[in-house]
């Protein structure tokens, strides 16, 4: 078979070391005889065979000693992560003894052309203090004007939360002084919101890991949404002087309340990030608590579990009994610090307690990355808001035909785009990668990924196998690839058009290109290779393939004479494990995809004349 | 007379009676003159009724051309942006802005004796200081001593008619909604309104007529299709007067009783019949009016913090010892409101709100139902039934209520300087009940043979159900003997 | 709920005129504290006249006297409204405000899909296959309301901003 390879055979590996026949077949022959001879030790199987896999006895207490090590380190770790989680104590033992209860308060403000109170626009970054009604500022004489505009998106907001939409509603005053409210009053809805009694689920799609804290879906409830104005800009001048910008002022916000039936860090963080979610999937609001315009408040206290002392336990709030005091952490601007904030809180209120101490309910505040949360009004500083209906403004009655048109068009909402994109027989995607599709670039990124799914089945609609890859390697290409090219780029559906991406998968999924052509046939295409990629496969001739049998008999013997150490160690020494090394060698030295290891695996054990691998079994058998 | 001799008359006055101070800033003499001049001779009738005439305007309605102030120190520098919509009125309809008048500061009394600007002046024929009643006794004075030939004021519980019942003039509290608020500062959102003081009906019902409009400004402006539905076309001749006895109080002047009988047997004589009434809240209503509107003022005052506008104190507004904005609102506020806007912060704290400004509010319900209740026309805010249809139920209520509209004559000035501040409140005991109701009340003066030429009579006050303003005044020209 | 009408008596003649008139039938004074009845004003406590000047960013009195003072004006105040305590309002709904209550108002006056037409045709359908609703963002014109000289007031101002100078804590 050697003699056979001819020269022209050997042209593409011509650099490659000559290997001398004569040493090859001595080798091989000596190969032969021992194999023919009846199972020698060294054929048994590797776990018992192999000498360097099973540790020197000599070796066994510094094993030990090692592996020691490593438990210890592992038990450090997870105490490191446990202190920071909890500085006195395991976190599990404070849980079996204390039950934290939390309640968010989310302010978002809602996408509007103008302001709750006045015909004045709505802006972000405008010039200060140009888009400012006299009502805005609190000029004397002005009066509301109830901008009826403004409820489109705190409806939709309410209904996609699962509340009751109010007949009537009204609105109040909130009095108190501050240098951001130009009126010495806020007006809200605290007497009669606009919706109540509504509901929010968490799946565990909406946690990490996709692993629910409580096992199951969580659902907590809204006990109501209001309208309210947002308050004037301000700009710190330290050390004293506040610079005010009225143009936020009256910017319509929906306060969103839930109930307190929160018990864990981590599912009030994910009830914020799904909230936010909700509320930018039905365009209610334009940004996000990283550009501040969603802020958080909650509501934590702690309670014995076998309420011991009740008395400390006598709180009730919205409804919900038995609880303990509460304190209040407000204006919470990531996600994160909703999370670090509760569990600093809860901490702090447990050592409290079990010190003999009692809670104060007080208003708190919490700097990101700080471990303690800290007073900002104590009981003199306590507010009497002293709240009363705003007597210039009418009740707002609200038309069922209006709540029925916002329920029917609601867009999908993300627990039902999710659950579509997870169902392996639709697109089986991870929870994780269904959650990030949904979020990016405001639903623009799943759009074109359904696209690029719709095409892609269309061009395998009667290839089964194909059919059940396609979601998969789509979502991946989307997501993963895509995603890192437009890392530092805003997302455009053009930049790569859908067929043309779906064009790149079937390729790569018929094995016409290699994954690696088709990492850089998409860069090439990001960066503007106007031409279309069936065309750019041709111009640059990156078809595959595949490798002729004397290719493969050309490249496993290159190896062979390069590697005559190894060779040896298979053939004298009998270590056919080694094979294996070359097959992955053949495969590192094949372009991607071209070399089929089975084939590679057969090539290498004709030349080296072993038995094929079947024929090994069956021995090994006996 | 020509309109160039009444401005004339009118200017001169201003001069005669200056020491009365019934005025914080006066247009320039100059520019009225000139713009009076343009007006053509011919315009009797038509939309420009009111044309070179020279109106008064409280100083609490905002004018872009000249000061607004309210009577307070915080607002002594201030000139409002904008000009209120029923200044905009009375300049379409060919008005002359006079000036504008002192006032209690925003509002707040019975006798204009707290301004900033010093107490506005009554006097009698004999030249004794009276009270020119409050707040709107500037506008009073002002219309009583010929400066102008009417006057706009506010009325939240009795400060239009009030004052007019002390001066000698008509003063008129229209329903409430009717003319807009937009531009007016708002004392108490919930009972402001504005009216009208004039010396007689007819040039009342000139002012009014050109500000009875809905304003989509002011979003308590009442809608076009309920305005449709107020009042009557065809009043029934003659007329049902109801005379409420709950006004029979033991502090009533023995003056102002005979006066009161003898307007009675006036109309009684013209041909009306009088009957009795029966209004119980009346005895609930000051207390509930002195729960509601400090509770309002305390709220729509919050906003005097010499940010945006005012004058405000020198230093930092906020330190770690003090309150933030305290001492310029400490400095910029007389005492009187300082004393409002704290009974008005208590009734509205959380422990005091249901019993205080909750039960206040269902008094005033009480209040508005006590009315209904004597009324033959129905209170059309809450049925949709015209009167029409209630023709049959005619003979079981009153057309209108006639009582006096203080229960004394304007008191000397110096007695009420140092009265106790809750003192003052019992002046308002008979004008109260109809601002809390929204009603239309007109205080005309009525002089009894007797008196005639040694006073300026005794305010008499005629009370309709809302919406029935052209009643109301019918019947007060008839009182005043015009009709 | 309908108003109960009363029996009215008519007055024919003028004599009974003045013979119903000839009684009052209450007294206002009734309302005030009386020098006697001093003690049965609802008492304040330096405290809350601390707390309630507080919630009204008034300063504190300047010495005790003055405080005094604030302390029985305040006292008269309540004793003088306080009487309404004593109504039975059971059943009654408040009055907040005077304006039309009728129920063709509230129809008048409802927010239905007809009002908010405008609004909603300003909003646009994107996508294909995952359809959102977006609100288009045009310019506004605000011009009628937002054209005026909104920092010409302010006795201070630092360039476009107002000024507010502060040395408490923040939030």
């Amino acid at each position: 078979m050697l003699n056979q390879l001819s020269r022209t055979g050997h042209a593409t590996f011509a650099r490659r070391p000559y290997i001398c026949q004569e040493c090859l077949r001595r080798l091989q022959s000596r190969h032969i005889r021992s194999i023919a001879s009846p199972a020698p030790a060294w054929i048994r199987p590797l776990s018992t065979a192999s000498d360097d896999r099973t540790p020197p006895k000599e070796d066994a207490p510094f094993r030990k000693a090692l592996k020691d090590a490593a438990k210890k380190k592992r038990l450090e770790n997870r105490g490191k992560a446990q202190s920071s989680d909890n500085p006195s104590g395991s976190s599990e033992f404070k849980s079996e003894k204390w039950e934290l209860t939390v309640g968010i308060e989310i302010h978002a403000e809602l996408n509007t052309a103008r302001k709750l109170f006045s015909s004045a626009a709505t802006s972000v970054n405008d010039t200060p203090n140009t888009h400012v009604a006299l009502f805005d500022a609190a000029f004397p004489g002005s009066q509301p004007h109830f901008q009826r505009e403004t409820l489109i998106p705190a409806l939709r907001a309410a209904l996609a939360l699962n509340c009751e939409i109010q007949h009537r509603s009204s609105f109040d005053r909130k009095h108190y002084f501050y240098q951001d409210q130009p009126a010495g009053y806020q007006i809200t809805q605290y007497y009669e919101p606009f919706a109540r009694d509504g509901h929010i689920t968490l799946y565990p799609h909406d946690f990490p890991g996709g692993v629910s804290p409580e096992g199951g879906p969580v659902t907590i409830g809204i006990k109501q949404v209001q309208m309210e104005q947002d308050t004037a800009k301000t700009i710190q001048q330290p050390p004293s002087t506040h610079l005010l910008d009225f143009n936020r002022v009256s910017h319509p916000l929906i306060e969103i309340i839930t109930l307190p039936q929160i018990h864990n860090p981590v599912v009030a963080a994910a009830c914020v990030r799904k909230i936010q979610a909700i509320l930018k999937a039905v365009d209610a609001v334009t940004a996000g608590m990283e550009m501040g315009g969603l802020r958080a408040d909650v509501n934590v206290s702690v309670r014995r579990r076998d309420s011991a002392d009740s008395s400390q336990q006598s709180h009730s709030y919205h409804g919900v009994t038995g609880l303990g005091q509460r304190t209040e952490i407000k204006n919470l601007p990531s996600i994160k610090a909703v999370e670090d904030a509760i569990i600093a809180e809860r901490d702090r209120q447990i050592d409290l307690l079990e010190r003999g101490g009692i809670v104060d309910g007080e208003t708190r505040g919490f700097t990101q990355g700080s471990k303690t949360t800290r007073r900002l009004r104590g009981k003199e500083g306590e507010i009497d808001y002293r709240y009363m209906p705003d007597p210039d403004i009418a009740p707002v009655v609200v038309g069922k035909d209006l709540v029925q048109h916002l329920k029917s068009s609601m867009p999908l909402l993300s627990d039902d785009v999710i659950e579509m994109l997870v169902d392996p027989k639709r697109y089986g995607l991870t929870a994780k990668d269904a959650g990030t599709l949904v979020v990016l670039d405001d639903g623009d990124r799943l759009d074109y990924y359904l696209e690029v799914v719709e095409i892609l089945r269309r061009i395998f609609s009667e290839d089964f196998a194909a059919l059940s890859r396609v979601g998969k390697m789509a979502g991946n290409w989307v997501l993963m690839e895509l995603g890192a090219l437009f890392k530092t780029t805003q997302w455009s559906a053009d930049r790569v058009s859908p067929s043309e991406l779906a064009s790149l998968i079937a390729h790569v999924l018929r094995k016409q290109i290699t994954g690696r052509t088709a990492k850089l046939l998409l860069a090439q295409k990001f960066d503007g290779d106007a031409r279309p990629v069936d065309q750019i496969i041709v111009d640059e001739d990156l078809l595959l393939r595949p490798l002729s049998r004397d290719e493969y008999l050309a490249m496993a013997q290159q190896l062979l004479e390069e590697k005559s150490d190894v060779v040896r160690d298979i053939v004298e020494k009998g270590k056919h494990q080694k094979v294996k090394w070359f097959v992955g060698q053949m495969m590192a030295r094949g372009a991607e995809g071209t070399v089929e290891p089975g084939t590679a695996e057969e090539v290498l054990r004709l030349l080296l004349q072993l038995p094929p691998m079947e024929e090994q079994r069956q021995q090994m058998k006996k | 007379m020509s309109l160039s001799t009444l401005a004339k008359e009118c200017i001169a006055n201003q001069s005669k009676y200056t020491s009365l101070n019934a005025f914080i800033s006066l247009a320039d003499r100059a520019s009225i003159l000139s713009r009076v001049a343009k007006v053509p001779p011919s315009r009797n009738h038509g939309p420009d009724r009111l044309s070179g005439q020279l109106i008064a305007v409280k100083d609490n309605i905002c004018t872009s051309d000249l000061p607004t102030t309210a009577g307070s120190g915080i607002l002594k520098n201030f000139t409002s942006p904008y000009d209120a919509t029923v200044v905009k009125q009375l300049r379409d309809a060919g008005a002359v802005i006079a000036g504008k008048t002192n006032l209690d500061e925003f509002g707040m009394g019975s006798h204009s004796v707290h301004s900033f600007f010093g107490p506005v002046k009554n006097t009698n024929a004999r030249g004794e200081e009276l009270s020119a009643g409050g707040s709107s006794g500037g506008s009073a004075v002002a219309v009583a001593t010929g400066q102008c030939t009417a006057a706009l004021g506010t009325d939240t519980g009795g400060s239009v008619r009030l004052p007019a019942a002390y001066t000698g003039v008509v003063g008129f509290k229209p329903s409430y909604g009717l003319v807009s608020r937009w531009g007016v500062i708002a004392y108490a959102n919930s009972l402001d309104t504005v009216g009208v003081l004039a010396k007689s009906v007819a040039q009342m019902r000139r002012v009014f007529d050109a500000l009875n409009f809905h304003d989509p400004q002011d979003p308590t402006s009442l809608l076009p299709s309920t305005r449709r539905r107020l009042g009557r076309p065809v009043t029934q001749r003659p007329l049902r007067i109801g005379i409420p006895l709950d006004y029979n109080i033991s502090s009533l002047d023995p003056t102002v009783r005979k006066t009161w009988m003898h307007a009675l047997k006036a109309l009684q004589q013209k041909g009306h019949t009088l009957h009795t009434v029966n209004l119980p809240a009346t005895r609930h209503a000051l207390s509930a009016y002195y729960i509601l509107a400090p509770a309002e003022a305390s709220s729509n005052l919050a906003k005097y913090d010499g940010v945006r506008y005012g004058s405000r104190a020198e230093g930092p507004d906020g330190t770690p010892d003090s309150v933030l904005f305290a001492k310029t609102r400490g400095r910029g506020f007389g005492d009187e409101v300082q004393r409002r806007i704290l009974l008005g912060a208590f009734s509205l704290s959380a422990q005091a709100m249901d019993n205080y400004f909750i039960q206040a509010q269902k008094i005033r319900r009480l209040v508005q139902r006590d009315f209904d209740g004597v009324f033959s026309a129905r209170n059309p805010l809450l049925t949709s039934a015209s009167s029409e249809a209630e023709g049959h139920r005619e003979g079981a209520g009153v057309d209108v209520l006639v009582c006096p509209t203080a229960p004394t004559p304007a008191p000397e000035l110096a007695k009420v300087k140092n009265q106790d501040p809750v003192d003052a409140y019992m002046n308002d005991v008979f004008t109260v009940p109809a601002s809390l109701a929204g009603l239309p009340a007109v205080s005309v003066p009525v002089k009894m043979r007797e008196t005639q030429g040694s006073g300026a009579g005794i305010g008499m006050q005629v009370i309709g159900q809302f919406g029935d303003d052209g009643l109301v005044l019918d019947v007060g020209e008839e009182l005043m003997g015009e009709g | 709920m309908s108003a109960i009408r009363q029996k009215m008596l008519r007055v024919r003649n003028p004599a009974d005129l003045d013979q119903l008139l000839a009684k009052p039938t209450w007294s206002v004074e009734s309302l005030l504290p009386s020098k006697s009845a001093a003690s049965e004003s609802p008492k304040i406590s330096t405290q809350q006249l601390h707390h309630l000047l507080r919630l009204s960013a008034l300063p504190a009195p300047e010495n005790a006297e003055a405080e005094q003072k604030m302390l029985d004006t305040l006292s008269a105040q309540l004793h003088f409204v306080g009487e309404i305590q004593q109504v039975d309002t059971s059943g009654v709904t408040p009055l907040r405000a005077i304006r039309d209550e009728t129920a063709a108002a509230e129809v008048e006056q409802t927010i239905t899909l007809d009002t908010l037409k405008d609004a909603l045709a300003k909003e646009q359908v994107v996508g294909k296959h995952y359809k959102r609703i977006q609100r288009k963002i045009d310019h506004v014109d605000a011009k009628d309301v937002e054209d005026w000289d909104v920092l010409g007031s302010a006795e201070r101002k630092a360039g476009r901003f107002f000024v507010v100078e502060s040395e408490m804590p923040q939030e």
